[in-house]
């Protein structure tokens, strides 16, 4: 990931693409690799739930001239609302967004840009790719259009926001043992104590965890509650529509942070519930020593390098073989 | 009108977002942004600002430092001498594309570049929202979101500010928020320092220093760049308005409100001949 200090990056043929979606322009860059990859499929970057197509740490101009460099043409734009895009958002309340995206609401730009990339790149297969949002976003426009034949998708969440539930309450069990843990782990620390002595601790959150923890060690835990339908509470239903017409017929990466939450939710609730007894059709990676942005410096080089072994298993170790970015 | 285009600087290019009034005035507004993760989150805004100030008749230009954005070179590959290009090659477009008078406008760290090439780029006035006067000061407190990220994964901190420091000095880099900013960048701008080296810039100057709660006195980093580089001037203005850090993660999303908004567009649309604000 980090180039050798000196070195210049290379030169990049890159193009901005405004394009319309909903009555929006929406504006994107295109990177077209130096040297195409023949019939080989291209990356389309749906950005990061609010933020727009750069990504933070400039994630997805890592990405898109990582992809470039194995011979793929990438496009990555702004949602609109976002970035540099027009149009405005229902709210500016984050949750409340977060919760809109989780329920569709940049499907139609991402179909829009879908479209655009496929003619100006002339490519007819897609791999979708993103990061939280823009990783369930890649799922709702693999189920609505096949030339998506594959994601790769970091963090994806697979519940919804429940606005009316505190954080402690909404969590998954792992998470909740998981944010437990850190907080034994703090015990013997003087500076944690002082913060617990002061008001300054999150009472509620130590409270909440140490007895579901309490609760687990005593085997009073009872897992998620059902609907009707057997479907876990708080299961994100639009997500689950659109994985029975994903499941089987694109292939999967999914790639979570081990502190992540949502990677809780996902094993806890989706693999054990939803999927119990059910096949897996996907490969999950989990990365220690990484953060929901993967900003850390092994968490970057490790995100690289689960893709690079993908690309190269799925796409041919010559795409996996070129030279890095 | 909106054109996004990639302007060639040195052998490389720079993205360039150009707003044109429906009738322009002759007046132009080059925008620089604020650094690193700064520029994510101060991005919306960053954009509404551009377009209210579009709709007040001055043509805008937005543009990515390489390094930052879309345009070319990695993080670490960006110095002093790349960012103080890759801005002036930016007002020659602004100027190219209308605007007889130019104006500087820069969030944060954007603000105390804009303000340092204010007078050799001949600005008629600079506004900087939240400038940071001493850039040691920013970039220690910068390095807090290591040491926060570090918490969050080890439940302790690992290495510390000295610690990150010397392995800066071994590597030549160092890890902010997932961006490696080069040692001699680090050097570079650590120097930099506006009550101990004031600008030469003596045209009025607007320094907004945004809040948290209404009644607030100023920052004092937004008050220390007024009163050692922008005071002189009568029609300066150091202006205080409540609004959400907008250069951090808040939990509405940051679009820019009217308190940030008016003041910029105001200055920019009369305010800095030193009329009525």
């Amino acid at each position: 990931m980090i180039r050798q200090v000196g070195v210049p990056a290379p030169r990049l043929d890159e193009e901005v693409l405004v394009f319309a979606s909903g009555g929006h322009r929406l504006p994107g860059v295109l990177t077209r690799p130096p040297r195409p990859e023949p019939d080989g499929p291209g990356v389309l970057l749906l950005s990061p739930g609010l933020k727009h197509r750069v990504g933070p740490h400039r994630l997805y101009v890592k990405l898109a001239r990582f992809f470039a460099a194995r011979g793929l043409p990438v496009f990555r734009f702004d949602f609109h609302g976002t970035g540099d895009a027009e149009g405005t958002l229902p709210t500016t309340d984050v949750p409340e967004l977060h919760e809109c995206i989780q329920r569709g609401l940049f499907r139609g730009d991402a179909a829009a840009a879908l479209d655009v990339f496929c003619e100006r790149a002339g490519v007819a297969r897609v791999l979708a790719g993103g990061l939280c949002g823009g990783a369930i976003t890649a799922a709702f426009l693999a189920a609505d259009d096949p030339r998506v034949e594959a994601i790769i998708g970091f963090q994806l969440p697979v519940k919804k926001i429940d606005l009316e539930r505190d954080f402690a309450e909404r969590i998954d069990d792992g998470f909740s043992d998981h944010i437990f843990r850190r907080y034994v782990a703090k015990l013997l620390r003087p500076e944690s104590w002082r913060k617990f002595l002061s008001g300054r601790s999150e009472y509620g959150l130590i409270w909440k965890t140490a007895t579901r923890r309490l609760a687990g060690l005593a085997g009073r835990r009872r897992g998620p509650a059902l609907d009707a339908a057997g479907v876990p509470e708080g299961m994100n239903s639009t997500f689950l529509e659109a994985w029975e017409r994903i499941a089987g017929r694109a292939r999967l990466l999914w790639i979570y942070s081990e502190i992540e939450g949502a990677r809780f939710d996902f094993e806890g609730v989706f693999e054990q519930v939803c999927l119990a007894g059910r096949d897996r059709p996907y490969e999950k990676v989990v990365l220690s020593d990484s953060n929901h942005e993967f900003a850390p410096d092994e968490a970057q080089e490790s995100l690289l390098a689960v893709i690079d072994d993908w690309l190269a298993r799925h796409y041919g170790a010559a795409a996996g073989a070129r030279e890095a970015v | 009108m909106e054109t996004f285009d990639f302007l060639p600087v040195a052998g490389e290019r720079i993205l360039t977002i150009l707003h044109q009034p429906a009738v322009a005035r002759g007046e132009g507004v080059l925008m620089v942004h604020a650094f690193a993760e700064e520029k994510l989150w101060t991005g919306r805004a960053t954009t509404r600002l551009a377009r209210a100030l579009a709709g007040a008749g001055l043509t805008v230009l937005r543009f990515d430092h390489r390094g930052h954005g879309d345009s070319d070179r990695d993080h670490h590959e960006m110095r002093l001498a790349t960012l103080v290009e890759d801005l002036d090659a930016a007002a020659a477009r602004l100027r190219e594309a209308g605007a007889e008078t130019l104006h500087l406008f820069g969030f944060r760290l954007g603000g105390t570049l804009a303000l340092l090439r204010a007078a050799d780029l001949g600005a008629a006035s600079v506004a900087l929202v939240n400038p940071p006067p001493a850039g040691r000061d920013y970039l220690m407190k910068a390095l807090r979101s290591n040491l926060t990220t570090q918490l969050s994964l080890y439940a302790g901190v690992r290495r510390d500010r000295e610690a990150l420091l010397a392995d800066m000095r071994d590597t030549g880099l160092l890890n902010i928020d997932g961006y490696h900013v080069h040692a001699e960048l680090f050097d570079e701008l650590a120097a930099l320092d506006l009550a101990a080296s004031p600008p030469a810039f003596a045209g009025p100057g607007l320094v907004l220093s945004l809040v948290r709660g209404e009644g607030a006195p100023a920052d004092a980093g937004s008050r220390r760049v007024f009163e050692s580089a922008l005071a002189g001037h009568p029609a300066s203005r150091l202006t205080v308005r409540a609004h959400a850090a907008l250069w951090g993660e808040q939990k509405s999303f940051q679009i820019g409100e009217a308190a940030l908004l008016e003041p910029i567009v105001d200055w920019f649309a009369g305010g800095w001949r030193g009329g009525a604000p």
